[in-house]
Parts: C-alpha cells; structure tokens; sequence
C-alpha cells in the first residue's frame, strides 16, 4: 500500500514538474511571475481535447500528435500575448506584472468558457494505455507509468538543451545574471521571448498530457497555478533542478499524507512550503550593494 | 511654519464636505433604490473597509500580499465560531472576528515581514492557503465547506436599509481610523520603510517591526470587513478566506489607484458595481475585467483615484487625495 | 595598540570580509579620533565601501571588531547604531522618493525621535517644526513641498545628508557623497558638509575620489588598497607620499 501510494506520489510529482518547469524558467530569467501558467495549461487540456479525435484518435500516436500540437498552439498564443503586452512592462513592478498575467488569466478563462462551455469534458486515454500492471497485490494503471517515462523525456530534454548547446548557455547566463547576457552579445528582447514560449509550451504541454487524468474544465486555471508555485517555491524561484525536487516533495507528500491524514496533506504541503519560505529568511541579510 | 498651515487647513473643509456629499449619495441611494439597492449599498460599503485594509498596506507600506483574504475569513469565522462554539451573544462576538483576524495577522504576519518582494507575496499566499485549507478541512469546529449558517438572524433583524446605514457609520469609523494612521507618526514610518527600507533602517527604524504593525492593523480592518459581512449575510464560509476574495481586494486596489488613500474605496465603488451589472449584460464579464486590468497597467497606472485626482487638479481642487 | 584612547571615536581591529575568493577587507586595523574629518581614499575596489558597511552594520559575516566609543558594535543592526549616533548616507543616494522634502525631513525626525509609534498629530506638528528648520539650515526651505523624486542630484544629496544629522549623530559615515555630481556642484556640497562639521563638533568618516575635495575638506586621510590600509596621514603626508603617488599614477588611465 505505501509502495502504491510512493509511486502514486512520483507520478503526480512528474506532472507537477511539467506544470512548474515553465513557470520557473520564465522567472529565472524575466523575473515575471505568470500567474496565467494555470491557464495557458488549462488552454493545452481542452485543445488537446479538441485535437485526439481530429488525428488518430485512439492511438498512441494519435494522443502524443494531439499533445505536442496543443503545446505548440499554447506557446504560439504566449508569445503573442508577450510581444504585445508583456513586453512592455518587464522593469516595472512587481505588483503591476502580476496584475497583467491575471489579466490574461480572466481572459483566458472566459475564452475558453466560451469556446468549450462550462461543464467538464473529458479526454479518452490512447486503448494501449488503458490497462495496468499486476504486480504482486498491487494494481499499477500503466497510464500514469507512460506520462512519467514522458516527463523523463522532457527533462533529459531540458538537460540537454541547458548543458550541451548554445542556446542553454544563454540561458544560464541570463538566469545568473540579466546583465551578463546582454555583455554576450545576446538580444535580450528575443531571450525574453523566447524563454516565454518555452515556458508556455511546457504549460501546454502539462496540460495535455494531464488531461486523460482527471476532468478538463474552466476552473484548472486556479487550482494548477496554485500547486505550481508551491513547486517553484519550496525549490527556489528560478531553479529548474530545485523546481524537480520540489514537485517530488509535493507530490510525494501529498500522497502520503491523504494515507495517513488525509485532512491535513494540504496544509502540510503550505506548511512546507511557508517553512521553506522562513528558512530563506533566517541569517543576517545584507544591506544595499552600494 | 506659516506654509504647513495654508496647506493642511485650507482643504480639510473641501474633504469634509466631499465627505458629507459621498456619504448623503450613498444614503440616498441605500434609502430610494428598495431593497435591492440597500443590499447593493451594504456590499460596497463592507468592500470599501475590506479594500482599504489592503491598500493600507500596499499603497503606503508597498507590501503586496497574495493573501488578504485570510483576515477578511478570519473575521468571519472569529465572529460566527464565538457564537457557534463558544455561545458569545452575538453582539459581543462582533468583537471576536477583528480580534481573531489580528491575531492571525500578527502570527503570519511575523513571518512575511521576514521577506520582501515576490517572496513576502508568496508566503502571504501561502498563510492564506493554510488558513483556506484549516477553515475546509476542519469539519467538527468549522463546519468544513458547508461552512457555518443558521447562528443568528442576518443583519441582527435590521432592515436592509437600516443595516446599510449602521454599516456605512462603522465604515467611516474605520475609514477615519485609518486616515489617521496614514497622517501620522506611524503613517510616516510605514511609507518611508515602504520606499527604502535601508535608508529607513539608517535612519533608526527596525522595517520588520514597522511592517509587522502595518500587518497587524491592516488585517484588523479586513476583520472588521470580514464580521460585518458574515452579519450581513448570517453565515461564513471557507470561501472567504479564499483566492476569490484576496483577487477582489488586490482587483479593487489596483483599480481604484495605488498611492492614494482613497484608491481602496473608489476600487471598492467602481469593481461592486461592474461586477453586480455586467455580468446582467453580458456572459463575457471576465473577459471585461481582463482588459480593464490592462487598460490600467498600460494606461492609467494610478487607477480611478489618479484619474479623479488629475481631474480635480484640472478643476482646481487639490484637496481630494 | 590595543590599548583604547579615550578621545578615539571609532576603533576597528582584525576588520575582514570575504565574497568567496575576493577578499574585500584583509585584517584591517583603523583608528578615528573624534572631530576629525577623515577621507577614506583609493583605487576602485580598494574595500573603502565595504569598511563603512562594516562599520554601519549593513554586512553579514565580518570578522574582527568594531568598536564606537568603546563598546563593541559589531552585531548590532543599522538601526541600532542610529540609535548609538552612527549617522549615515549612501553612495547612491538613498531618500524617500516619493514623498515631499518636508515629509523625508520630517520622517528622519520622527524615527530619530523613536515616536514613529505615536498615532498624535501633535507629535507629528512638533517634528515637522524641526524638519522645517533643518530644511533651512540646508537651504532647502523653498523646496519643502516638492517631491523629491523631482529635485537634481545635487539637492537630494544636501537632502540625505540633512537627515543623517536629524538624529544629531557623533559620527557621519559619508559613501561617496559626490558621487555623479559636477565638479562645482561638489565642493559646493563638500564646503557645507565641512561647515556643518564645524559647527557641531561632529565627527566625520568619508569616502571620496575627488583628491581635491579630499585635500581641501579633510584633516586626516587614510589610502586603502586591495582591502588594506596602505598609509595614514595628514592630507599634505599623503599628497606628498611616493607610494600614493604611484597607486594613483597607476590608476589613473
């Protein structure tokens, strides 16, 4: 039972992975908070929705086609909504560049009400997916196995791309420090952007690969931008290898927890996080640089 | 000498009688409007405290919290849990919910004022979260998601237009509270920490200490908001502690207008009334509310109450900030 | 030398301060007496802004001991060394940007005061009469309800410094209060910092690039270089020290 539930609490820490990856990225390197990461995932679920039976549907082709043609519409839409407003207010405060991502999140959310109405649809999962696996007592549905090998792909991807090419590079030295890109000779603006569309991208990506999971409806947004940046912060603002063990933890945790006291798993999952938000703040800090 | 006194004399009259008219409009809409209005009234007038709460902090405290709700939920359930749990009449529970929502504010908030920036944001979000969750889940004392009902008549009986008018008197109280704490020796502290907390902090000021009783008090009053609104309606939700409400609060400050005292109680004016019509002309209300948040982004950073400011400037009244 | 002389103001011994490899400050040993006005200069990076954040509070992890008149200040926050009579300005100059000169004045006088508590308008009107009178001392009177986020450089700097002394500090800690100004417009703040020294017997600790400001303002100076003190002196020893003279040569491009 617990072997169940650990592994239960893997699987759901890859998803949450999914989801904070891109929030953390765009944060690493914009400082931007995206508050509209729950909906652009939300958005990836229901165009995933719409897409299964327009490829093949019930394959497992079919399904992964549907998923990245989601992801990419996801990022396609990002991007736009980046180059006209967001870029307008990178500098600005804080508080203001929360207000416009939750613009985009009312926003987002209406679109896709009226689109897709507001009842609760739901994704077939590909026929090859729908067993599970025996082994000894335990029952293991292999649907969650295949999104955990998928979320595998993609962080070897992330870790790849990081390390090994050019644009990684860049990447670090953005996240280490703004000014340092620019010194490299690199257009900041296409940085920005660029990373925004990863970052969407990975939401969508989430989105769709989630959305045989559970039901696909209007109100994800909140629900899923919440557990994200519980991620992002129990593993650091801007850290993508924090941000994995940070979604193990959580989904761990939660998983465990709704075991053995099911009512308090979520606020002990708060209460991780607010402990790790204090630990930052314990130690002298220092005064200005100048 | 001779030139702070032309200053703060001269206009206090103009903001009385600003006043005395906001106040005479209110009532007599609360008063004409039926039943429908003086509910309406009630509902702008608890936004109004709730609003300015916040903005006490984040317009003169420059502290965004992701988390006002848990005060305004705590009110509510400090005043519904004393007369359900405890048996407090429930007048003298009127004092339980800003009491509990204090406290609250100065346990979380001893925490937040740890951090700043984003991450004072986030662990707001995160207290408001824990205290969500705790209202939720906890069903032998809260009651859980179906909350707490049936423990005293709405509005203590009154009228609705009655009851719009007793709260409209206490919003003042606490509107003439917090003024008072914005044009004082406090006031000025928590703005100059708010601006630079290392040359407040050169200068002597500790900005945690300063922060956490901006915290404090600004989560009193979102007590005050909260109490007044399980009286108004009889009941208290988990909800109210909840993402909703904090994103009404942070929606009304903003869009009434950072950087002025009365941003909170335009923003509270102007968001009550979309909110209750729009969504009676149009399916698309969210989509509405998304471009006037980015209309004021990118168009009128200092919201409502900078706009009527410019306007009044253009006019040549200075006195209403 | 490690006995305290009473007229010493402010003592540092064994003063250290690592960023990783860099060591900002190594094993520095410094001496102020009180009334000087003494120039910390040297080349960038030399650690003189680092020493005056050591010595107001502003850094974590330093080694060493700093004592003010006597009495170890080391772990004691900026803003309980105001309270001590630790006044201070910063490089880039720090006010409140947002609010009028006045209410800067007036804030620095109230927090000063240790009543920024007090909710009574009473307490408010009785800073705000001292503020506007430091206004005046520092010539700012005309400026008194203009936001400060509109004035020049050069005025927010006279402004900073009128409200370090609001808590009628012993000891003026000055980073680079030229810092981005003309060169007329420094001496003309240098004249007025050194006048008001003068005239309240204050001690004052300041770092400047400016050699002939430093020559003409201070009366002692100590050179840094590479996180240590190379030599102290009165300012004519320094102008005519050869090892100066080739540390600046050196720098100078």
């Amino acid at each position: 039972m617990i072997l169940v539930q650990l592994v239960n609490g893997l699987m759901e820490g890859m998803m949450l992975f999914l989801i904070a990856s891109g929030l953390t990225l765009i944060f690493g390197v914009s400082r931007i908070i995206n508050f509209a990461h729950g909906s652009l995932y939300m958005l990836g679920a229901f165009l995933t929705w719409q897409l299964v039976p327009l490829l093949a549907p019930g394959t497992v082709a079919g399904f992964f086609g549907a998923v990245l043609l989601s992801a990419v519409l996801v990022a396609v839409i990002g991007t736009i909504f980046e180059m006209l407003i967001l870029r307008r207010i990178y500098g600005a405060d804080t508080l203001m560049q929360l207000i416009i991502t939750i613009a985009l999140v009312f926003i987002l959310r209406d679109a896709v009400r009226t689109i897709w109405g507001p009842n609760s649809l739901s994704v077939p999962m590909p026929d090859a997916m729908m067993g599970a696996l025996v082994i000894g007592d335990n029952f293991f549905p292999i649907f969650p196995f295949v999104i955990f090998g998928a979320g595998l792909v993609v962080v070897l991807a992330m870790i790849l791309v990081i390390h090994f090419t050019r644009a990684g590079i860049l990447l670090r030295a953005a996240t280490d420090d703004r000014g340092m890109a620019s010194l490299l000779g690199v257009n900041e603006k296409l940085v920005f952007t660029l990373v925004f569309a990863a970052g969407c991208f990975l939401a969508g990506l989430a989105g769709g690969m989630a959305a045989p999971y559970g039901d696909v409806n209007y109100l994800l947004d909140t629900t899923v931008i919440v557990s994200a940046f519980i991620v992002c912060v129990i593993g650091g603002l801007g850290n993508l290898y924090g941000a994995l063990a940070g979604a193990m933890v959580v989904g761990v945790t939660k998983a465990m927890g709704v075991m053995f006291f099911p009512r308090l798993a979520m606020v002990l999952i708060f209460l991780i996080m607010a402990a790790v938000l204090v630990a930052r703040s314990l130690g002298r800090q220092a005064g200005p640089a100048r | 000498m001779m030139a702070r006194l032309a200053r703060a004399e001269m206009p206090r009259l103009r903001q009385m009688l600003f006043v005395a008219g906001a106040v005479a409009a209110l009532e007599a809409v609360n008063r004409l409007t039926g039943v429908s209005g003086s509910l309406l009234v009630a509902e702008i007038i608890i936004m109004m405290v709730f609003a300015s709460s916040l903005n006490l902090l984040m317009s003169f405290g420059h502290m965004v919290s992701f988390g006002h709700a848990a005060y305004f939920g705590l009110g509510s359930y400090g005043f519904a849990l004393a007369i359900t749990r405890f048996d407090v009449p429930a007048e003298a529970a009127l004092v339980f919910g800003p009491l509990l929502a204090g406290i609250g504010g100065l346990v979380f908030g001893a925490l937040c004022v740890r951090l700043t920036e984003i991450y004072f944001a986030m662990l707001t979000l995160a207290c408001a979260q824990i205290t969500y969750t705790v209202l939720f889940q906890w069903y032998d004392f809260t009651g859980g998601d179906t909350g707490l009902t049936g423990f005293m008549t709405p509005r203590f009986g009154l009228s609705e237009a009655n009851f719009a008018s007793a709260a409209m008197v206490l919003a003042l109280v606490c509107l003439y509270v917090l003024w008072r704490v914005v044009h004082s020796p406090l006031g000025l502290a928590i703005r100059s920490v708010g601006q630079d907390r290392y040359r407040a902090e050169a200068l002597g000021l500790s900005p945690r200490r300063v922060q956490l009783v901006a915290f404090v008090i600004s989560a009193f009053f979102a007590g005050v908001a909260g109490t007044l609104f399980a009286v108004f309606h009889g009941n208290a939700f988990p909800d109210y502690a909840g993402l909703g409400f904090t994103l009404d609060a942070l929606i009304m400050v903003v869009l009434g207008g950072l950087n002025s005292f009365l941003g909170g109680v335009w923003g509270a004016l102007v968001y009550t009334l979309l909110k209750n019509f729009v969504p009676l002309m149009t399916a698309h209300w969210e989509l509405i509310l998304g471009l006037i948040l980015l209309a004021i982004v990118l168009v009128m950073p200092h919201g409502l109450a900078g706009g009527v400011k410019r306007l009044a400037g253009m006019l040549g009244w200075g006195a209403l900030r | 030398m490690t006995q305290l002389r009473s007229d010493l103001i402010l003592t540092a011994r064994g003063l250290r301060k690592t960023y990783g490899q860099f060591v900002a400050l190594n094993d520095v040993n410094f001496d102020l007496r009180g009334g000087e006005k003494h120039a910390l200069i040297g080349p960038n990076g030399a650690g003189k802004s680092t020493f005056i954040s050591c010595v107001a509070g502003q850094l974590p992890g330093v080694e060493g001991a700093v004592l003010f008149r006597g009495r170890d200040i080391g772990s004691l926050r900026p803003h309980q060394l105001a309270h001590r009579g630790i006044g201070r300005t910063f490089q880039i100059s720090r006010t409140f940007l947002q609010m009028t000169v006045l209410e800067n004045m007036t804030a620095a006088y109230v927090i000063a005061a240790d009543s920024w508590t007090s909710l009574r308008r009473r307490v408010l009107a009785r800073q705000q009469d001292k503020a506007a009178n430091m206004l005046r001392i520092i010539g700012l009177s005309q400026r008194a309800h203009e936001r400060v986020l509109d004035l020049p450089l050069g005025e927010r700097k006279r402004l900073e410094f009128g409200m370090a002394l609001a808590g009628d500090p012993d000891l003026l800690l000055l980073d680079e209060p030229t810092a981005g100004m003309s060169i007329k417009e420094r001496h003309h703040l240098m004249d007025f910092v050194a006048e008001r020294i003068d005239a309240t017997g204050k001690t004052l600790l300041f770092v400047e690039h400016d050699i002939d400001v430093v020559l003409k303002i201070a009366s002692r100076v100590t050179v840094m270089v590479r996180g240590g003190i190379l030599v102290e002196g009165t300012p004519a020893e320094i102008a005519a020290n050869k090892e100066v003279q080739a540390v600046y040569l050196g720098e100078a491009h």
